[in-house]
């Protein structure tokens, strides 16, 4: 069984694995903090205020634990982060339905989902790049 | 459809005997199971290829005691029923691997499932699913030979020591990186519970990515490269969906679900780095 070796399909587990990392460990907290811990009042009414969670979205976390020196990467770090979280979930998530696709029975589809998911999965991410850079 | 092949002219092989008879009188090969009040119906899975190309199901009550297998039935079924009903067997004690067979639609070694365990009537014995059979319950291991061998399942050497400078030493701890791997028996039951296997023959498949998994984790190994490229194909460990049923049926719990999501890191780590490193070896 010479076969050549599979480039393609490794790159694309590759971004699903290291997606389903970012997933299940920054995921939660994103949904926790920002739907669940304010309503539910896990976070005391009033604790949340305008001033400072702008600055938390400007990055004032990493100035304050990195210092002043490390002042130019506070605006990008959590646009980075934006954009990890959306991209990695849905490479993650897009691969996996892919599978449960193919094991419901459209295993001959191989050559439309690929692109299809993965595709969907490109798209999700350049929107949150363009929704990263929609505030300051 | 069961339709009874016309039996042939030559007296060499008896035409088959009625169905669900009581048992003839003893004979001496078999000891009838002393102390069996209770009787149990299997519903066996034939194929007789040189009398009629089409499979049908045969039932069989038979007389059973507790500490009777599914295997044992397959015996006495043969010993004292039917003698022209084929199947695969040989340790009686879950190292051999050949007795597998489908009962009740999920595979298993015939060998360790206990009649009394068995709930439904009948209980339906079939060969092994997504293999080719050749007859009754014996399915076609050629595709899967092919398979163990097309992954190096042997410890390659860069550099061949001379006998006289002694074995490849090996600490514990380093056994214990494959062990688990190492303990595979060859029963293909992790092919009949595959459904990417079902639905591509050529997919690698669980036991032999679990085999080349073993000789990865071995540290006197060093075959890895070309091992990894047999594996890392279009039809290798990339297909895997990881439904993981393989490591479910897996009687001897060597996880071949687990091995194989071992395998796609490595692969994938060695990718990435042939990549971004291209002039580096390892």
């Amino acid at each position: 069984m010479a076969e050549r070796v599979d480039r393609i399909t490794p790159t694309f587990w590759g971004l699903f694995t290291l997606g389903g990392f970012i997933a299940a460990f920054l995921l939660p907290v994103l949904i926790m903090m920002n739907s669940l811990a304010y309503p539910l009042r896990v976070v005391p009414w009033g604790a949340v205020q305008y001033a400072p969670a702008l600055g938390w979205m400007r990055g004032d976390p990493v100035v304050f634990l990195l210092g002043r020196s490390a002042a130019w990467l506070a605006p990008w770090l959590p646009k980075l982060f934006l954009v990890l979280v959306i991209g990695g979930a849905l490479f993650h998530g897009l691969h996996r339905f892919k599978y449960v696709l193919y094991d419901a029975g459209l295993h001959g589809a191989k050559k439309v989902l690929d692109p299809v998911m993965y595709g969907i999965a490109a798209v999700g991410t350049a929107a949150g790049v363009f929704l990263a850079f929609s505030f300051p | 459809m069961a339709g009874a092949p016309a039996p042939k002219p030559a007296s060499a092989t008896p035409p088959p005997p009625p169905r669900s008879v009581p048992p003839p009188p003893p004979k001496p090969a078999v000891p009838a199971p002393k102390g069996s009040s209770k009787t149990i119906k299997l519903r066996i899975g034939r194929y007789r290829p040189e009398r009629s190309a089409e499979p049908f199901y045969q039932e069989f009550t038979i007389p059973y005691r507790d500490d009777m297998v599914v295997l044992d039935a397959l015996n006495y079924i043969k010993d004292r029923i039917d003698p022209t009903l084929a199947y695969r067997w040989s340790c009686r004690m879950g190292i051999c691997g050949s007795c597998g067979a489908d009962v009740e639609g999920s595979p298993k070694l015939t060998c360790a499932l206990y009649l009394k365990d068995l709930r439904k009537s009948p209980v339906t014995i079939e060969p092994l699913a997504n293999f080719a059979v050749l007859k009754d319950l014996i399915v076609d291991i050629e595709p899967f030979m092919e398979k163990l061998e097309s992954v190096n399942p042997y410890i390659v050497r860069g550099d061949e020591k001379p006998i006289e400078r002694g074995e490849y030493r090996q600490t514990p701890e380093e056994l214990e990186l494959y062990r688990q791997q190492s303990l595979c028996i060859n029963c293909m039951l992790c092919y009949a519970a595959c459904p990417v296997y079902g639905h591509d023959e050529k997919f690698l498949g669980p036991a032999a990515s679990a085999l080349a998994l073993r000789y990865e984790m071995d540290s006197r190994d060093q075959g890895s490269e070309e091992r990894l490229a047999a594996v890392a194909t279009s039809h290798g460990i990339w297909q895997c969906t990881f439904v993981g049923e393989c490591s479910v049926v897996c009687p001897k719990h060597v996880d071949p679900a687990g091995a194989i999501q071992q395998l796609k890191a490595r692969a994938a780590t060695r990718l990435m780095r042939s990549m971004l490193l291209p002039l580096s070896t390892r």
